[in-house]
């Protein structure tokens, strides 16, 4: 009864415009979550539309969109202009109607300093919540001062090779969203060297690619952040700034290379997760940079998650690193990334280090591995070698002649290992029929003769 | 958010009424209900033996739906809590987006009521999950493509933009 009822009900709606009879609030809602090229092109589809896209409060232009054809160098500069009207216009419809903006998204392959300051700072005017500014080119100018004066941020990530000004005191008190790509800071008065960033509720900040100009000393406090990301691939030179983050409820911290500068992170006692990518250990040179990795390594102490990448292998293993790596005494989880070939024997050296990992997980299998010459030897490994580890992770599994030593090896010297999970892979030149009952062959072998459980997945 | 889920040492649970707008009864766990912002707003105001709520608005095959949605992310958030407390690593995230993304494909029809529900309950994540499904369709799409997938008509006398 109830089921004919309701077939009823949906066949009464079958061919109508339910869409155009939605509440107001709702359509503006869901113009919100569209690029502005959809939402404004909704005003040719009937009256009912023609001006609903005037009153979203939230804003995204991107000339990829707008254009899509333009794929040369020569078709985009004859669509630059169109995209500046149309930026431009609809900035003047809606901001007729809305006075305050809640997202401003601008990407562009080039924009001039003109408009470029007139958008932001028409932005910043109606107090932008969500900032994001991503432009390809290098930009002329620098970047708008009111930025620092915009107190109504929450999200604020800007991609774009551009100086920005910075005072030397900067607070964003609403912001809990800080992503800054390519952004060259320097001072605006040359007399200060110090620049302090005060982000009282801030959540996530990441830096990638960014330069301090003329600037001894950045001081971040960030009491309340969980994530903090920095990339910095520059491994050209190294300056003197020094970038202190304190961040006292930092969960998850990423690295990558971070030697340009001298980073240091302060209180990261509840860091819980840490993805952590180095330069391979010839690139580690000098006694500055020995230093300032050391420092970042050392600021992680508490960790209890930890993610490689094969060439941090080659770096940690130095003997410079290795007592930091002894010391992570919470470790329990090692995650180690496919990178350049790595010697097996740093592997395990490295492996030796981490007494208290668990679970050893590789999920880009073993193949920059070369366990042949040193690293093959059994039985140099110390008592304790790995004799709380549980679980280990080989995703991508070959089957080639270093994997099948390692895992004969780990079940050989650790006694406690429970599962050994593996994936494998069929090599592409890998002919023969049966290879992965072969494969399965020489592990059920080695295993046989421990507690361990082979998973295959 | 620390304490780890145990059902053992959990109290009764309290139910609360809701009655469809065709006058069925659907008694539902406190804290699924309490998903909706309308219901949460003064919850605690109202006795404890006058926790019915009349949703005018709300057809009972819509509200099962409601309900289905908000009792799978009640559960979810406890055993993604259960699991970071224990720091199992758990995938329960991209499991909720996925169910997520299988309840909200459904007709258009089904889509309209399930957005009206949410908006007048307010359910803040569930209005999310259909309003971006419905911007998902105009996406990309012509005005005539738009215009036919949704029924409307063009009733525009003069289409402004036709000379371009």
């Amino acid at each position: 009864m109830e089921a004919s009822v309701s077939a009823e009900t949906s066949k009464r709606h079958e061919n109508e415009d339910r869409i155009s009879h939605l509440p107001d609030h709702i359509l503006h809602y869901i113009l919100s979550f569209l690029p502005t090229k959809f939402a404004v092109g909704t005003s040719i589809l009937s009256t009912r539309w023609r001006f609903l896209w005037t009153s979203v409060h939230n804003l995204d232009f991107c000339d990829m969109l707008l254009f899509s054809k333009a794929t040369t160098k020569k078709d985009y500069l004859k669509r630059k202009r169109p995209f500046i009207n149309f930026v431009d216009r609809v900035l003047f419809l809606q901001g007729k109607n809305v006075s305050n903006v809640h997202k401003f998204s601008l990407t562009c392959q080039d924009c001039d300093a003109v408009h470029f300051n007139k958008w932001v700072s028409n932005a910043i005017k109606r107090k932008v919540q969500e900032l994001i500014l991503s432009i390809t080119k290098e930009h002329p100018s620098v970047f708008p001062h009111c930025l620092f004066t915009c107190e109504s941020l929450s999200t604020l990530k800007i991609k774009m090779t551009v100086y920005v000004a910075v005072p030397s005191s900067i607070c964003f008190s609403l912001l809990k969203v800080l992503h800054l790509t390519y952004i060259k800071f320097f001072s605006d008065q040359s007399s200060v060297q110090e620049v302090s960033l005060n982000l009282p509720i801030l959540e996530e900040l990441a830096f990638y690619n960014c330069a301090w100009l003329k600037i001894k000393t950045v001081n971040i406090v960030v009491p309340t952040l969980q994530v903090l990301k920095i990339e910095c691939w520059s491994i050209n030179g190294s300056h003197d700034c020094e970038i202190k983050i304190d961040a006292e409820s930092l969960i998850s911290l990423k690295l990558e290379v971070c030697t340009s500068y001298k980073y240091s992170l302060l209180h990261l006692s509840s860091l819980v997760d840490s993805s952590i990518k180095l330069p391979s250990c010839h690139r580690i040179h000098n006694d500055t940079t020995i230093d300032r990795l050391g420092s970042l390594l050392g600021a992680i102490y508490n960790v209890r998650n930890l993610e490689l990448n094969v060439e941090s292998i080659e770096s940690i293993s130095s003997p410079v690193f290795s007592a930091r790596m002894h010391s992570l005494s919470r470790l329990v989880h090692l995650t180690v990334l496919r990178g350049s070939c790595s010697t097996g024997k740093k592997f395990i050296n490295m492996l030796c280090d981490m007494l208290y990992i668990e679970t050893l997980v590789l999920p880009d299998g073993l193949c920059s591995y070369d366990f042949s010459g040193d690293g093959r030897i059994l039985g140099t490994t110390p008592r304790c070698f790995l004799s709380h580890l549980k679980l280990v992770d080989i995703k991508d599994f070959r089957g080639i002649n270093s994997e099948l030593w390692f895992v004969k090896f780990l079940v050989k010297s650790v006694k406690e290992v429970d599962k050994l999970r593996i994936r494998l892979t069929r090599p592409r030149s890998e002919t023969r029929v049966n290879w992965k009952e072969q494969i399965i062959e020489k592990l059920d072998k080695y295993v046989k003769s421990s507690n361990c459980v082979l998973e295959l997945i | 958010m620390k304490d780890s889920f145990n059902p053992s040492i959990e109290p009764p649970k309290k139910t609360v009424t809701l009655v469809s707008s065709d006058g069925y009864d659907f008694e539902v766990e406190e804290e699924v209900a309490l998903e909706s912002q309308v219901i949460k707003d003064g919850f605690e105001d109202k006795a404890v033996d006058d926790r019915e709520y009349l949703l005018f608005n709300v057809h009972s095959d819509t509200l099962e739906l409601i309900i289905k949605y908000c009792e799978k992310h009640v559960s979810s958030r406890k055993s993604i809590s259960a699991a970071a407390a224990s720091s199992s690593s758990s995938n329960g995230e991209e499991a909720l987006k996925e169910w997520d993304e299988h309840f909200i494909s459904v007709d258009t029809n089904t889509l309209y009521d399930i957005l009206m529900a949410a908006d007048y309950l307010n359910i803040k994540s569930l209005l999310d999950l259909a309003i971006q499904k419905v911007a998902d369709t105009i996406h990309g799409r012509s005005p005539e493509q738009i215009r036919k997938k949704f029924n409307i008509e063009n009733d525009s006398i003069i289409d402004p933009w036709a000379s371009e």
